[in-house]
């Protein structure tokens, strides 16, 4: 049977959301090789650590930039109001047989959004006042530190989801990241209404 | 610990600093151009080239006039805030004798130990005038140099009034009882256990040295509480994602059907 197929992200939003994961990973995993110690030896894959340093300071740009486009580009669907709530999308995540009534994006997706978009803000004026520790005082500057740590902890448990859910944990969402498509039947499970109404 | 310690009996020091000169020369470090900043201290601050600084400050006690003095240097902590700070493995270490080190050939420049200092002791610098190394950090060594030979430390061995007194550690508690008796405070960093103690006549904040020194309380959250905390949280969510694909599975749209996936 012919698939039918429905357009979810434009190219420009694909692309938008590979530069912000290319650069997200490069930024774990440069940061990684500072946060602790024990977990030195990860600067070696960027050339030792200082080019791993240099290469988190400018890939930094990047990833702030493409927080504010990303953003930007879903904030319709981030803003609308749904019909679902967060006990729906949980039980979505337990229960295979139901499925939030959601909208473009559900409940989960919201919170998830607003807080990439916080959260990448967050990252990157702290990152910015670590770049150039000597602007802000010594009180302030010893505090970016600690925000940049627990936001970068935060995001990465987010991320985390974002990415199983993605991937292994939603089989037919990762297209969306390939071809910008996805089946009809999975519009209609996910995102009942955004299917009924806007497809 | 088999730990020594520098001894600094302000009551003692005449402001000479002959310990800053000493330091510098020992040490290599360059003169830095001044001018008169209105008080006898000089240089202005510490610097990538200067380790340590003699403090004048005057203060009134009770209609009085005391001329105080003090030194900026680093304090060698037993729960040193740079060590807490520094991302990279032997960039700062602590000797048998109790000198916190900054490795410059090893240091990367993050500046993070500028900002983990009670004390507000290391020195960033980019200039690299002299050749001491580009975007490196620095400060006063403890001369672990010279103790490793079986020397003092260049202020000590210099210092013409004996305020600044190279003992062992162990001679703490019997230097505090006498202390008492000549009305003297014993700083000594308190948690931190510094191995430069100094005996006060005043307070403190009157010799440029923090009441309560502590590691600073970002700092701490930091590297003591979220680093850990972080860690644990991460391996926890990676976890958790296993399990939910283990347990529950992965939610599989069948063509058509449109309801449920996996039973
Ligand atoms: C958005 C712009 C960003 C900028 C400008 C930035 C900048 C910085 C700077 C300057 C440092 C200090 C170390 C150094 O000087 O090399 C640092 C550390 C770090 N960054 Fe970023 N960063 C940014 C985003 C991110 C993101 C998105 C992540 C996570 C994926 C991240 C993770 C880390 C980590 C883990 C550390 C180590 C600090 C620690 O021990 O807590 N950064 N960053």
């Amino acid at each position: 049977m012919a698939e039918i197929l429905v357009k979810r992200a434009s190219p420009i939003q694909r692309l938008s959301h590979w530069i912000h994961m290319v650069s997200f990973i490069i930024l774990a995993l440069t940061g990684l090789g500072l946060y602790a110690r024990s977990f030195f030896g990860l600067t070696g894959l960027f050339g030792g650590v200082d080019m791993s340093r240099t290469i988190h300071h400018y890939t930094g740009i990047v990833f702030f930039a493409t927080t504010f486009i990303i953003f930007f580009q879903w904030a319709q669907a981030i803003t609308a109001r749904g019909e679902d709530s967060l006990v729906d999308v949980v039980r979505s995540y337990l229960d295979h047989d139901f499925h939030a009534p959601a909208g473009k994006l559900n409940f989960g997706q919201k919170m998830f959004a607003w807080f990439a978009f916080f959260g990448g803000l967050v990252m990157g004026l702290t990152g910015f006042a670590m770049w150039f520790p000597f602007v802000l005082g010594r009180g302030l500057q010893q505090w970016m530190y600690f925000l940049h740590n627990a936001f970068f902890v935060g995001l990465m448990l987010f991320i985390l989801v974002h990415l199983y859910l993605g991937t292994f944990g939603n089989p037919g969402s990762w297209r969306i990241m390939v071809s910008g498509t996805v089946t009809k039947a999975w519009a209609k499970a996910h995102h009942p209404k955004w299917d009924a109404e806007e497809v | 610990m088999a730990g020594k310690m520098i001894l600094i009996d302000t009551t003692k020091c005449t402001g000479c600093r002959a310990c800053q000169v000493a330091c510098k020369q020992w040490n290599s470090l360059s003169a830095v151009a001044t001018r008169n900043l209105g008080t006898h201290e000089n240089p202005p601050d510490l610097a990538y080239n200067t380790y340590t600084k003699i403090i004048f400050s005057e203060v009134e006690k009770n209609g009085e006039l005391a001329w105080y003095f003090g030194q900026h240097r680093c304090m060698h902590c037993e729960d040193a805030g740079c060590m807490k700070a520094c991302p990279v493995p032997g960039a700062i270490t602590r000797d048998a004798n109790g000198a916190v080190v900054i490795n410059q050939e090893l240091c990367t420049g993050c500046k993070y130990c500028v900002f983990g200092c009670p004390f507000n002791v290391p020195r960033y610098d980019n200039k690299n005038a002299e050749g001491y190394g580009v975007d490196k950090a620095f400060k006063c060594t403890l001369c672990f140099d010279r103790l490793a030979m079986g020397e003092q430390p260049a202020c000590t061995k210099t210092c013409p009034t004996g305020a600044l007194f190279f003992t062992e550690k162990a001679k703490l508690p019997e230097i505090a009882s006498s202390a008492a008796q000549r009305g003297l405070k014993v700083y000594d960093g308190g948690s931190l256990k510094t191995n430069v103690v100094f005996l006060l006549k005043g307070e403190p904040e009157e010799y440029g040295l923090p009441a309560k020194p502590a590691i600073p309380t970002p700092t701490f959250l930091w590297r003591t509480i979220m680093k850990p905390l972080g860690i644990a949280a991460m391996v926890a969510g990676i976890f958790g994602v296993i399990a939910h694909y283990s347990y529950v599975g992965p939610k599989d749209i069948e063509e058509g059907d449109g309801k449920g996936g996996k039973h």
